[in-house]
C-alpha cells in the first residue's frame, strides 16, 4: 500500500507542473524526542521484578502534509499526510519506531458545492472514534443544514494503519485473523435550527471473505443550544454486534461571563471490541458516572477551575471463591486557578483520585512567559503520590522541567521541552522505577501558497 | 466605526473664519466695501484686500497710530465661487447698496460692516433648491468642485472637513444606498482612495471607479486604518453555517465589499479550491487590507469546547474540515506523534488513567502495536508461564484476577496476548475455564462471526 501511494503522490506531483493554476501548500513537523525508562526484569531466583540499568530511547517522528489544487479541474484537490519514523542511536525499542513510513491520508477529492467525492486513504471520525480505510466517499448535501454521506473500502487496524490481517500484526498476535476487512458506513448530519445539530452514523466491517463481521456499531450525537448560555449535548453508541450499548453521555453546559463555564454530565462507558479478537467475549462491564466542574474568573486576571468525578463500577459476576477484593467506585477531584497578568502566565493544579484502580494525589504548578514576536519560555514543575492496585510501581514523583518556543520568521517555528522526574518508590528496589529525563525537539515548517497567510503583515 | 467618521468628518468644510479686522469700527468712515477690496468685483487678486498705504491717510503716526500688514493671500478653498458673478446679481435683484452684506452680514438685523466670513447657511437661503441646513440636504455640487479639482487645500484642510449628521454610527454599513443614488455628492469630500481603504474590491465597483483620484486623500487613508463594521447578518447563531450560501448567492460581490480572499482562506485552509472563494479579490499592496480574521473562532468554540467537541466533531465533515486538516487532529489524536496530548508526565500517570477508563485509550491507541510493545520493551509484559507475583504480589492473583479482568480487560489486552487466557480459557484445551459472564449470549456471537467461536471451541461448543 505505501508503495502505491508514493506512486499516486508521484504521479500527482509529475502531472501538476504544467497547469498553470496549480498551487501546493507543504507543512512538515519533526519532532524527536529523549525518553529515559528503567525497564523491570523478572529475577527467577527470588520471583520478584527488579529495576534493569537506565535505558534510553531517541524516537524522531516526521509528518509531512501536503495539499495540492488547481490541478485542472475545479474543486480537485490531492491531500496527504505522510510520516516517516525511526530511532537514533535508542537502546529501548520506542513503539512503532522500527516501521518507517505511514500514510495517515493520502486521497483526491473532488468538490463541488452540493457534492463531493473524494477516493483513497482516509480516516473517519465520528461518534464511534477514528476509523481509517482505504476507499471511497460520497458525500452529499442537499441544504446548508443537512449532509449524507456514504462510505466503504477496505479496513484498516484501528491504530496501525494496516489490515488487520498484516504481517505486522500478525507478529504481534498469532490469533489475528487471516482475512482483511471491508468498511462500509453511511451518515447523517442535520442541523434543524441554527443552534442545535445531530448526527447519526452506522458502519460495519465485514470480514473480507464475508465469513462474519469484524464490527457493527451504530452512534448517535447531538447538541442543541438555548440561547447564548446553555448548551446540552448527549451521545451515545451502539455495538450491534455485541447487542450491547457502549458509551453514552449527556452533559450540560451554563456558560458565565468573562469564559467561565458551569458542567454537570452523566456518563456511561463499556468498551466495544472487534469480533476479530477474544476480548469481546469475555464479558466486560462498564461503569457509569456523574461530574460536574466549574471555570470562573474569580477576579480580572485570575481564572478558577474545579471538578468532581463520580464512577460506579458494576458488581463483578465471577464464580471463583478466590475473587480479589475490588472497590465498587473511583472518585476524582481536581482544583486548579490560573494568574495573567500581561504576558506572563502562572497556573497550578491538585488532582486527588481514590478507589478502584489505585489513587493518586498530585499537583502542578508552572509560570511561563510569552511574546509578541511569538516566542513562549516556560517553567513547570509537578509532585505525586500514587498507590497503584494489582501492579508494583507505587511511589512518589518530582518532576521539574521547562519549555521554550519561537517562532523562525513567518513559516517556522521551533520549540523544546525538558523535564526530569525523580521517584520515590515506595517498594524499595522492586518494581518500576520511573526516574527519567524526557526532552523533545519540535520543527514546524510550512510553505507553498499562503503558508503564512495568518501571519500576514499589515499592508503598508 | 468611530474612526470611520472620524475620518469622514475629515473630508468635509472649513469652519467660520473670525473676522479679525474690526470691521463695525470702521463703519462710519466708509459707505461702501470696494473702497478697500475693490478687487473683488474686478477679479485683481492685488487689490482684494487693503493694503497699509490705503490706511495710511488716517493711520499716519499723528492723527492714529501706524499700521502695518501683509495681506494674506487668498484662502484655498474648493468652492467654484465667483465674486464677481454673485455681485452682479445681487445688485440685479434690487439690493445695490449692500450687495456684500447679503452673504457677509452677521446676522440678518447686522448694521453695516458688521460682518464675518460667509457662511453656507446663508449660501442655501437664497439658492434655488433651499435646503434645511447645510449638511443635511444641501447639494454639494451647487457650491463645491469635485475634491481633486480642489487642488488649493491640503490634506490637513481635507482632514478638517465637518461631518454631515447622515454619516452616523451606522453609516458605513448603508453608505451604498447614497454612493449608488444619482446624483450622488461623495465626490465632495472623497476621492476614491478613501473608498479603497475599506473596499477590497474597490476596482470592481463602478461607483468607486466613478470618483477621482486624489493624493491627499491617499495620504490621510493611509495614515488611518479604519476598523470594519459588523453587519447584522453576521450576528445570527446561524452566520456560520449559512454564510457559504450567502456568498454564493451573489458570487462573493458582497462579501468583497469588505473581504479579500485571505479573509476566507484564514478559516478555510484547505478551500482555495472552493469557486467562492477563488472569487474573491486577493490583497493589494496600498489597498484594503480587508477584515483581519486571524484569530476568529465560531462562536461554539468556547474555552470549554475542547471539553465538548466530541458532539461537533461526530459531524465530521460537516463541519470541522472547513478549516481543519486532518494533521490538525492527529495532532492531539494521533497516539505516536501527538506528544502534546498527554502532559510529558503522562507516562508515570497513565495507568490510573488506563485501568479505570477514564478514556478509550484504543480510539487512538493500537493495543497490541503501542501498548503491549511499549510494555515488553520495558519488561512489564511477560508472555512465558504465567507468574503470580507480578500484579501488586498478590498471591491469588491468577485464581482471583476475573473481577479485575472483566472490569479493566482492555488493560489486560496491553500486557498479554490472546493466547495467554486461552492457557486456561479454552474450550478445546487448558483450564477449560469458561470466560463468558451471566447473559452472554453465544447464539448472537456465533451467527456475526462463527470464526470467533471457533478460536476456543474447535468442534463445536462444549457439552
Amino acid at each position: 500500500m505505501n508503495t502505491r501511494v508514493a506512486l499516486l503522490l508521484g504521479a500527482l506531483v509529475a502531472a501538476a507542473p504544467p497547469l498553470a493554476a496549480q498551487e501546493f501548500r507543504f507543512r512538515s513537523t519533526t519532532t524527536g524526542q529523549y525518553v529515559q525508562l528503567r525497564p523491570v526484569v523478572y529475577d527467577s531466583a527470588t520471583n520478584t521484578f527488579l529495576s534493569a540499568p537506565l535505558a534510553y530511547a531517541a524516537p524522531v517522528i516526521s509528518d509531512l502534509e501536503i495539499s495540492a489544487w488547481g490541478l485542472g479541474i475545479q474543486g480537485l484537490r490531492g491531500y496527504a499526510l505522510l510520516r516517516g519514523r525511526g530511532a537514533f542511536g535508542s537502546e529501548l525499542v520506542w513503539p512503532r519506531s522500527d516501521d518507517h513510513f505511514d500514510a495517515l491520508y493520502a486521497y483526491l477529492e473532488l468538490e463541488r458545492p452540493s457534492w463531493r467525492v473524494r477516493a483513497g486513504r482516509q480516516q473517519r471520525f465520528s461518534g464511534l472514534g477514528f476509523y481509517a480505510f482505504d476507499g471511497l466517499t460520497a458525500t452529499v448535501r442537499p441544504a446548508s443544514t443537512m449532509r449524507i454521506e456514504a462510505y466503504g473500502g477496505r479496513g484498516l487496524a484501528r491504530g496501525f494503519l494496516e489490515p488487520i490481517s498484516s504481517p505486522e500484526l500478525k507478529a504481534l498476535d498469532p490469533l489475528t485473523p487471516e482475512q482483511g476487512t471491508i468498511l462500509l458506513g453511511a451518515s447523517l448530519w442535520a442541523a434543524p435550527t441554527p443552534q442545535s445539530s445531530f448526527t447519526a452514523v452506522y458502519q460495519r466491517e465485514l470480514l473480507s471473505d464475508r465469513s462474519g463481521l469484524a464490527s457493527e456499531r451504530a452512534a448517535l450525537d447531538a447538541q442543541v443550544g438555548f440561547g447564548p448560555k446553555l448548551y446540552l449535548t448527549g451521545s451515545a453508541d451502539a455495538d450491534l454486534a455485541a447487542d450491547a450499548f457502549g458509551k453514552m453521555r449527556a452533559s450540560a453546559v451554563w456558560r458565565l461571563p468573562r469564559s467561565g463555564y458551569v458542567e454537570v454530565e452523566v456518563f456511561r462507558y463499556r468498551p466495544v471490541f472487534d469480533l476479530t479478537t477474544i476480548w469481546g467475549v469475555f464479558s466486560p462491564e462498564g461503569h457509569s458516572g456523574a461530574g460536574a466542574s466549574v471555570n470562573f474568573a474569580a477576579a480580572q486576571s485570575i481564572g478558577v477551575s474545579a471538578g468532581l468525578d463520580y464512577r460506579h463500577y458494576s458488581t463483578p459476576a465471577s464464580a471463583t471463591p478466590f475473587l480479589i477484593g475490588v472497590g465498587d467506585n473511583t472518585t476524582e477531584f481536581n482544583a486548579g486557578a490560573r494568574w495573567r497578568r500581561g504576558r506572563m502566565t502562572a497556573e497550578g493544579t491538585y488532582t486527588l483520585t481514590t478507589g478502584y484502580g489505585g489513587g493518586e494525589s498530585g499537583g502542578n504548578a508552572s509560570l511561563s512567559l510569552t511574546g509578541a514576536a511569538g516566542w513562549r519560555l516556560g517553567l513547570n514543575g509537578t509532585a505525586f503520590q500514587q498507590v497503584d492496585e494489582f501492579r508494583v510501581s507505587s511511589g512518589t514523583v518530582y518532576g521539574a522541567g521547562f519549555q521554550a518556543r519561537t517562532q523562525l520568521g513567518g513559516r517556522a517555528s521551533l520549540r523544546a521541552e525538558l523535564n526530569r522526574y525523580w521517584q520515590d518508590r515506595s517498594q524499595g528496589a522492586d518494581g518500576i522505577d520511573w526516574s527519567q529525563t524526557r526532552a523533545l525537539v519540535a520543527l514546524d515548517w510550512t510553505f507553498g501558497a499562503n503558508a503564512d497567510r495568518t501571519r500576514l503583515p499589515a499592508v503598508p | 466605526m468611530i474612526t470611520l467618521f472620524a475620518l469622514a468628518a475629515a473630508l468635509t468644510v472649513h469652519p467660520a473664519v473670525a473676522d479679525t479686522f474690526p470691521h463695525a469700527r470702521h463703519a462710519h468712515l466708509f459707505t461702501n466695501c470696494t473702497a478697500c477690496h475693490a478687487g473683488i468685483l474686478t477679479g485683481d487678486t492685488a487689490t482684494m484686500l487693503p493694503t497699509p498705504a490705503t490706511c495710511a491717510p488716517c493711520h499716519d503716526g499723528d492723527f492714529q497710530r501706524r499700521v502695518d500688514w501683509t495681506p494674506s493671500p487668498p484662502k484655498p478653498t474648493n468652492l467654484h465661487f465667483d465674486h464677481r458673478a454673485h455681485a452682479e446679481r445681487i445688485e440685479g435683484q434690487g439690493d445695490p447698496e449692500l450687495p456684500c452684506m447679503r452673504c457677509h452680514a452677521m446676522s440678518d438685523t447686522a448694521e453695516f460692516m458688521d460682518i464675518a466670513s460667509a457662511q453656507p447657511a446663508r449660501c442655501i437661503t437664497c439658492h434655488e433648491h433651499r435646503a434645511t441646513a447645510h449638511l443635511v440636504d444641501a447639494r454639494c455640487t451647487q457650491c463645491h468642485v469635485p475634491l481633486p479639482l480642489a487642488t488649493g487645500l491640503t490634506a490637513q484642510d481635507i482632514a478638517q472637513f465637518p461631518t454631515p449628521p447622515s454619516h452616523d454610527s451606522g453609516f458605513a454599513l448603508h453608505h451604498d444606498s447614497l454612493a449608488g443614488a444619482p446624483g450622488a455628492m461623495c465626490a465632495t469630500c472623497h476621492a476614491r482612495e478613501f473608498c479603497a481603504s475599506c473596499h477590497v474590491n474597490a476596482a470592481r465597483v463602478p461607483v468607486i471607479q466613478a470618483l477621482g483620484t486624489d493624493a491627499r486623500v491617499a495620504e490621510l487613508a493611509r495614515a488611518q486604518r479604519l476598523p470594519y463594521p459588523t453587519p447584522p447578518s453576521h450576528a445570527g447563531p446561524g452566520f456560520i453555517r449559512e454564510h457559504g450560501a450567502m456568498a454564493r448567492a451573489d458570487r462573493g460581490a458582497t462579501c468583497s465589499n469588505c473581504h479579500a480572499r485571505s479573509s476566507c482562506l484564514t478559516c478555510h485552509r484547505e478551500e482555495e479550491r472552493v469557486p467562492v472563494v477563488g472569487l474573491l479579490p486577493e490583497r493589494r499592496r496600498g489597498g484594503a487590507a480587508g477584515v483581519d480574521l486571524t484569530g476568529i473562532q465560531p462562536p461554539d468554540h468556547t474555552p470549554d469546547f475542547a471539553r465538548h467537541h466530541r458532539a461537533v466533531a461526530a459531524a465530521g465533515d460537516a463541519s470541522c474540515t472547513h478549516c481543519h486538516t486532518g494533521a490538525f487532529c492527529a495532532s492531539c489524536h494521533d497516539a505516536a506523534s501527538a506528544p502534546g496530548f498527554h502532559p510529558p508526565d503522562f507516562v508515570q500517570r497513565h495507568a490510573q488513567a488506563a485501568y479505570n477508563s477514564e478514556s478509550e485509550c484504543a480510539v487512538c491507541h493500537q493495543t497490541e502495536a503501542f501498548c503491549r510493545d511499549c510494555h515488553v520493551s520495558v519488561g512489564r509484559s511477560r508472555m512465558g508461564p504465567t507468574a503470580a507475583n507480578y500484579h501488586d504480589n498478590q498471591p491469588l492473583w491468577l485464581f482471583g484476577h476475573g473481577a479485575v479482568a472483566r472490569r479493566s480487560i482492555e488493560t489486560c489486552a496491553s500486557c498479554h496476548q490472546q493466547n495467554f487466557c486461552l492457557q486456561c480459557h479454552s474450550a478445546s484445551g487448558g483450564q477449560r475455564v469458561n470466560p463468558h459472564g451471566p447473559g452472554f449470549d453465544a447464539a448472537t456471537m456465533e451467527k456475526k462471526n462463527p470464526s470467533l467461536c471457533l478460536v476456543c471451541h474447535v468442534g463445536g461448543p462444549p457439552q
